[in-house]
């Protein structure tokens, strides 16, 4: 008996081994599918970040992609533990405002084939964070009194520049309150005294924008703060800047022009010393000006500014209304390239550049020919 | 005879039976498995020509194709897309729909056609598609069950056509023979099912 129970165990444990062999297999391969798909949608994962990294790095070196123009240049890098292949066309335009175009490929392996992911971007200057101009002189918060002296002064929502496809009104404000202030003084423009139309309410005009605008380019380390005499450039054409008026400022540099953006902040003023002056003639600036919370804006002298002038208030200011003084020669006329050198200047200052995806595709691309062998790089030469 | 050698011969009667039995399921649920496997096979095959082609909707080499969706029904979607990309032509028109042409060499009545044709080139798959469904969305954070009602009601008329974000798929495929539990068992087809819920980039 003890010899026919041996027999009777070895044929169950056999069995038990046969079907436990099956059932291994079966659920081996089941898990190899699972497996296969998680790996691809790393993979893909992958590629995608690294067209992420690419951006940023683009963004911090504008001449980044031209390192890596080709399969055999290739960035590469390994993220999540997935090895990564990118490289790049970049169409970069000829003046300031054109914008490059950037094609993005990127690779990762996925058992022999190649996630690819092609992504095809605009680049432009990040240059939204001005607001745009609305007129020549821009009241977006009431006002206290304003008064005008003398006839000499004018303000001109007319652009001279053949560049600018529209006018705009020499003066718009946010309230009713602000146009019958204005109205009932003696404003001048090119032609003659203001007529009905040229004080314009646009209710829509709100100083938010222009604060976040001063946050942001105070914040970037790029802006210019000037507290005392300054006898510098401000700003050319070619590199207009950013200027941060914080102080009583005299311009002593004989500066016959600026360009960019300039802030004169809370309790600041600026003048242009007599003297030096005379022998400029006329002082330029062509851009945006923004006085905030300056409780008091003296137009007198004969500065030009071409683009807008900007005056108003931050929600937490709690000093006197702005009261508004204009006199003297000041002219201010709302010129379109003003406003692009002020888009210039900001985006310059906060050093960014604004990425739009014009189109993506993703793919599994099979390679031929490939071996164990292969590098990724080997493999991108390989499906191009 | 001896009562215990009687006995040793019961036991291994009994056990000899259950192995065998038990033998037998194992061989059915294997038959199944393996029957599994291949239905699964073939919709990975299907999920990989769509997965191809829907995340790459409206792809064009210098930008998105003017159009994108053009048909948007319940078992039919076309749109444009350039399948490569350093072709210079035109974008091709694709589509992918669910005939009601029913597979021959099949035994199964449930099975139809499924369609992908480029431009005027039509490639029939006869993998065993029993169900090819497509449910539209227009916003994102929407509920992922098409039950609960949130998609855009089919077909999405034209002037709802650019409103498209996201595509949810359904994929049913079943096996071409029945698999049978025991001897005069009715028997049934192994069924297996894909879905997958698409936000395309050149849409978005």
């Amino acid at each position: 008996m003890g010899r026919a129970m041996l027999i009777i165990c070895s044929a169950v444990l056999i069995s038990m081994g046969y079907i436990g062999i099956g059932s291994s297999n079966q659920g081996k391969r089941l898990n190899e599918k699972v497996v296969n798909y998680a790996d691809f949608t790393i993979a893909k994962n992958a590629a995608h970040t690294g067209i992420q990294i690419a951006m940023q790095k683009t963004n911090a070196e504008d001449d980044w992609p031209n390192s890596y123009d080709s399969p055999e240049s290739a960035w590469i890098d390994t993220i999540q533990g997935i090895e990564i292949a990118l490289y790049m066309d970049y169409d970069e335009g000829e003046e300031y405002w054109d914008p490059d175009y950037l094609r993005l490929y990127s690779h990762a392996e996925h058992y022999g084939s190649i996630v690819q992911v092609i992504s095809y971007f605009d680049k432009s200057p990040f240059s939204t964070l001005v607001p745009p101009f609305t007129g020549a002189l821009q009241l977006p918060t009431d006002i206290g009194d304003f008064n005008v002296d003398g006839g000499a002064h004018e303000i001109n929502g007319i652009s001279d520049d053949p560049e600018c496809t529209e006018d705009k009104p020499p003066i718009t404000v946010a309230s009713d309150s602000t146009k019958q202030k204005l109205e009932n003084e003696d404003l001048q423009k090119d032609g003659g005294a203001f007529e009905d139309g040229d004080v314009q309410v646009d209710t829509t005009l709100n100083y938010e924008p222009t604060d976040e605008l001063i946050e942001r380019l105070l914040n970037s380390g790029n802006t210019q703060t000037v507290t005392s005499d300054f006898g510098s450039t401000l700003g050319t054409a070619d590199n207009p800047g950013v200027f941060s008026i914080e102080g009583d400022v005299t311009l002593s540099g004989q500066q016959k022009e600026g360009f960019g953006i300039l802030i004169i902040r809370t309790d600041a003023s600026m003048e242009m010393d007599d003297p030096e002056l005379s022998v400029a003639g006329n002082f330029t600036f062509n851009g945006l000006v923004i006085f905030e919370n300056a409780y008091n804006f003296n137009g007198h002298g004969t500065p030009t500014i071409n683009g807008s002038v900007l005056i108003g208030e931050t929600p937490d200011y709690t000093g006197d209304p702005i009261d508004i003084n204009l006199g003297g020669n000041i002219e201010i006329n709302y010129e379109c390239s003003g406003e692009n050198y002020a888009r210039q200047a900001a985006a310059d200052a906060v050093e960014q550049n604004k990425y739009t995806r014009i189109v993506t595709r993703e793919n599994v691309r099979y390679v031929d020919g490939a071996s164990d062998d292969d590098t990724l790089v080997d493999l991108i030469k390989k499906i191009n | 005879m001896n009562a215990g050698l009687i006995t040793s011969y019961i036991i291994a009667g009994i056990l000899l039976i259950s192995m065998l039995a038990m033998n037998i399921r194992v061989s059915q649920s294997s038959a199944e498995i393996t029957l599994t496997q291949i239905t699964r096979e073939k919709a990975d095959a299907i999920s990989d020509m769509i997965y191809d082609d829907i995340p790459n909707m409206g792809y064009d080499t210098e930008g998105k194709t003017s159009e994108i969706i053009t048909v948007a029904d319940e078992h039919k979607v076309t749109f444009y897309r350039k399948i490569d990309p350093a072709d210079t032509g035109d974008p091709e028109e694709i589509t992918w729909e669910l005939t009601d042409e029913e597979i021959p060499s099949t035994k199964n009545p449930d099975d139809r056609v499924l369609v992908r044709i480029v431009d005027s080139d039509t490639t029939k798959i006869t993998l065993g598609v029993t169900r090819f469904e497509i449910w539209y969305f227009d916003d994102f954070g929407l509920s992922t069950l098409p039950e609960d009602n949130e998609y855009l009601p089919r077909p999405v008329v034209s002037s709802q056509l650019t409103d498209i974000k996201q595509l949810y798929i359904a994929l049913e495929l079943e096996s071409a023979e029945q698999i049978y539990t025991g001897p005069g068992g009715t028997g049934r087809y192994i069924r297996t099912a894909w879905e997958k819920r698409y936000s395309p980039g050149n849409i978005e």
